[in-house]
């Protein structure tokens, strides 16, 4: 087995390439997975949504070694899944900690002895199963339900039971289908703050279904599923960030925060070095800028000059943008801009600037009154 | 999860399913013990008539003094035996190593209950007051009183039909009046309900059949150290082909095969075994299959967190072999109970042993070894890939 990495070598928990799927009986319909490529750092929570059908189950199945890797590349937690007999699979298995939408107990068994049974997997952890299981309890809600059996437990703390059972052994990786759609506001609080805990503390990933927007805060990146592909993948963090980048400037100021999270969404990352020219003045125009980070210069000829002197009309930051006036007006670029110190530059195309002022009218509008303005 | 079950604290051991999955559910867990308990003193019961038929078989010869016997080529069973001329006795007396070769008549004949006037059959020896019979030479000094044709010896073990038993009993053979003079006890097993002594011309009275110089068997005994192989050789090649020389393995072998093969007591309790050992199973099976299809979703659970289908399995055999075990122990208080009161009423020779309490518990480990493995299947079913729904 070896270890997944990304390029920098820093391991990943989670790396799928190419992965495709179909269901026997399911052939004729098409794969219900289609050439998933995915990454899943330590220490994250990404939140898999999609609608029914659209096969966020299979891949959460095929991530957790519970089904057979049909086609592409899948190492979860270190380990290529491809190929593994089933002995290995189960020792895959033992790292992840599952939760499912059934909380599965053993009515035999007390709240503790339920949740023991996550930990006695492990024979390191033999010894202190107890005070594990009872901790783990401790932390979502259950401290004094420890010898309570799961028929003298409502429904939502014998889910917290199940949470408990599968965080008891700090897994490198969770899985979890709608772990807090049976749970009140604070107990689903309790569940996503320790998953939180885990990621922090133990570098636990954590990939959750769910429909409970009560907790999406707490995802790093959302990837959603439509017909068996990724159909966006979102880091949340960031792309608040650049939706409070666009929403201060006077272009995209009023507009929806869906309107903006799409707009973020469609934009491409660059990475440039001091020294290089984003586009020079006279170039056409295809693309509209924000700077992420670093700084560039807006330069422009002086006119009648011909040995090239240039003057600097303005130095641009975190959080500005540049390159618009050229796709609304369709004319060459006015100016020339060069990057001063290594920046990085989300960049949206011609054709995605042009749909994103069509679907508002009142975004178009209010461009014309700022460039009528300008002039 | 473990073999037995734990304590509530449980530090460091893991955590017994099968235990707690059976006290969970006390009552159906009662009800399933009953089940399995009744197979196990289905199992006692069979296994014990099995044996005291194959006791009762040799019951008379065990307390009879002999190393070989003379009999009829017609000897079925010791209560038909055929008879041959108490001549070719002489002949096996004159085999070198042979120490007395003494003639023995035995018949079944009604014995009249003293109290209230019923007769019931009866074992009945006819043998000589100075014949050492008996293999207990304690006993034998009661057979001078036999000297008398009016006298009985009567083996005190004889089934409570036969009435009072005590010396001084005056009673009768069939129609032949009689006093018990003294007594022993031994038991009769199958063969009668008990036993009486009385000396060859009381017998042959009672037994008009066996009149002039006949015998039904002739008891050999060896010198001591004679080769027995050898000695019962010499024998068998003076005698003539009405009659056979047996040694009294190969007597008591005969007597045994009679009982178990020829009659069909042993086919019935061995089939009985068979049948119990089968109903046993099947409930079982029915209950373990029923336990497993209550917790599939918890069975997947554990497959998908990383436990092994072969501890599945485990547990499912340990829960198997709880319910031999939780239902072996009433069965077996219940089989010796059952035995004594079947011994004292019907006078068999039923008892508890340590060998045959290790025969059923096998036999109950292996009835919910085989149960567990066909329930065991069912455990397939258990896909945690399904848990994602």
């Amino acid at each position: 087995m070896r270890p997944a990495s990304t390029e920098s070598g820093e391991s990943l928990a989670v790396r799928a390439r190419g992965v495709t799927h179909t269901y026997g009986e399911a052939a004729d319909d098409g794969p219900v997975l289609r050439d998933i490529d995915l990454d899943l750092e330590p220490g994250e929570i990404v939140i898999l949504t999609g609608p029914s059908g659209s096969g966020k189950t299979t891949l959460l199945t095929l991530i957790g070694a519970l089904r057979r890797l049909q086609q592409g590349e899948l190492a979860v937690l270190g380990h290529a899944l491809a190929g593994l007999d089933d002995e290995r699979l189960v020792a895959v298995r033992r790292r992840i900690g599952f939760i499912f939408q059934s909380h599965n107990l053993f009515a035999s068994l007390t709240a503790r002895q339920n949740v023991r049974l996550g930990a006695e997997l492990h024979r390191e952890l033999l010894p202190d199963a107890d005070r594990l299981a009872s901790e783990t309890l401790a932390a979502v809600g259950l401290g004094d339900k420890l010898d309570s059996k799961p028929g003298e437990l409502s429904g939502g703390q014998r889910q917290r039971v199940a949470v408990a059972r599968a965080l008891v052994a700090s897994p490198r990786l969770v899985l979890a289908d709608e772990p807090t759609a049976a749970l009140d506001r604070d107990s689903g609080r309790l569940v996503v703050d320790l998953l939180q805990r885990l990621g922090r503390e133990h570098g636990t990933t954590t990939l959750l279904v769910t429909h409970d927007h009560r907790i999406l805060d707490v995802a790093d990146r959302i990837v959603s599923m439509v017909d068996g592909r990724i159909a966006s993948d979102v880091r949340v963090a960031e792309s608040v960030r650049i939706c409070e980048f666009l929403a201060r400037t006077e272009l995209f100021r009023g507009q929806t925060p869906g309107a903006l999270a799409e707009i973020a969404e469609q934009m491409q990352r660059l990475e440039l070095a001091a020294g290089e020219t984003v586009f020079e003045q006279g170039d056409a125009g295809d693309r509209f800028y924000l700077v992420r980070s670093g700084a560039v210069e807006v330069l422009t000829r002086h006119d009648g000059r011909q040995d090239g002197g240039e003057k600097v009309l303005a130095r641009l930051g975190e959080g500005d943008v540049f390159g618009e006036t050229a796709l609304l007006t369709r004319e060459p670029r006015n100016a020339t801009v060069r990057v001063v110190e290594p920046c990085e530059l989300l960049a949206l195309g011609q054709e995605d600037f042009r749909t994103a002022l069509d679907r508002s009218k009142t975004l178009g509008e209010e461009l014309r009154d700022i460039l009528s303005l300008r002039s | 999860m473990g073999l037995l079950p734990r304590t509530g604290s449980h530090f460091g051991s893991r955590t017994s399913l099968a235990w707690r999955n059976l006290v969970h559910r006390r009552w159906r867990t009662v009800a399933a013990l009953a089940g399995v308990g009744f197979t196990i003193l289905l199992l006692f019961m069979q296994i014990g008539f099995y044996d005291a038929c194959v006791v009762s078989a040799t019951r008379v010869h065990e307390m009879l003094e002999f190393d070989a016997v003379v009999v009829s080529t017609h000897y079925v069973f010791l209560l038909q035996p055929g008879s041959f001329p108490d001549g070719r006795l002489a002949l096996a007396r004159s085999a070198p190593g042979v120490a007395s070769a003494e003639p023995l008549l035995v018949g079944r004949a009604p014995w009249r209950n003293a109290a209230t006037g019923n007769f019931y059959d009866v074992l009945a020896i006819g043998v000589a007051p100075d014949h050492d019979l008996f293999r207990d030479p304690s006993r034998n000094g009661a057979l001078e009183r036999l000297s008398s044709p009016l006298h009985a010896v009567v083996d005190r073990a004889g089934k409570p039909i036969l009435g009072p038993l005590e010396v001084g009993t005056r009673s009768e053979l069939r129609d032949q009046r009689l006093e018990v003079v003294a007594d022993f006890e031994h038991g009769t097993g199958f063969v009668a309900n008990g036993t009486v002594l009385v000396n060859p011309a009381t017998f042959r009275r009672v037994f008009p059949e066996a009149a002039g110089r006949t015998a039904h068997l002739g008891l050999i005994s060896y010198h001591h150290g004679s080769d027995p192989e050898r000695t019962l050789a010499e024998i068998a090649r003076r005698l003539p082909e009405d009659v056979v020389a047996l040694s009294r393995a190969q007597l008591e072998r005969r007597d045994r095969r009679f009982y178990l093969s020829d009659r069909p007591l042993g086919l019935i309790f061995t089939s009985g075994v068979a049948m119990a050992l089968g109903v046993g199973a099947l409930v079982l099976f029915q209950i373990l299959a029923s336990d497993i299809s209550h917790h599939l979703g918890e069975f997947a659970t554990l497959k998908a967190i990383g436990y092994r289908t072969t501890a599945l399995r485990l547990q499912v055999l340990e829960q198997g072999a709880l319910f031999g075990l939780l239902g072996f122990v009433p069965a077996a208080l219940l089989a010796a109970l059952l035995y004594a009161l079947t011994s004292r009423v019907a006078g068999l020779p039923l008892a508890m042993s340590p060998g045959r309490l290790l025969l059923v518990l096998g036999l109950t480990l292996a009835m919910c070894g085989a149960s567990a493995l066909l329930a065991i299947r069912r455990l397939e079913r258990a896909d945690p890939a399904e848990l994602f729904p």
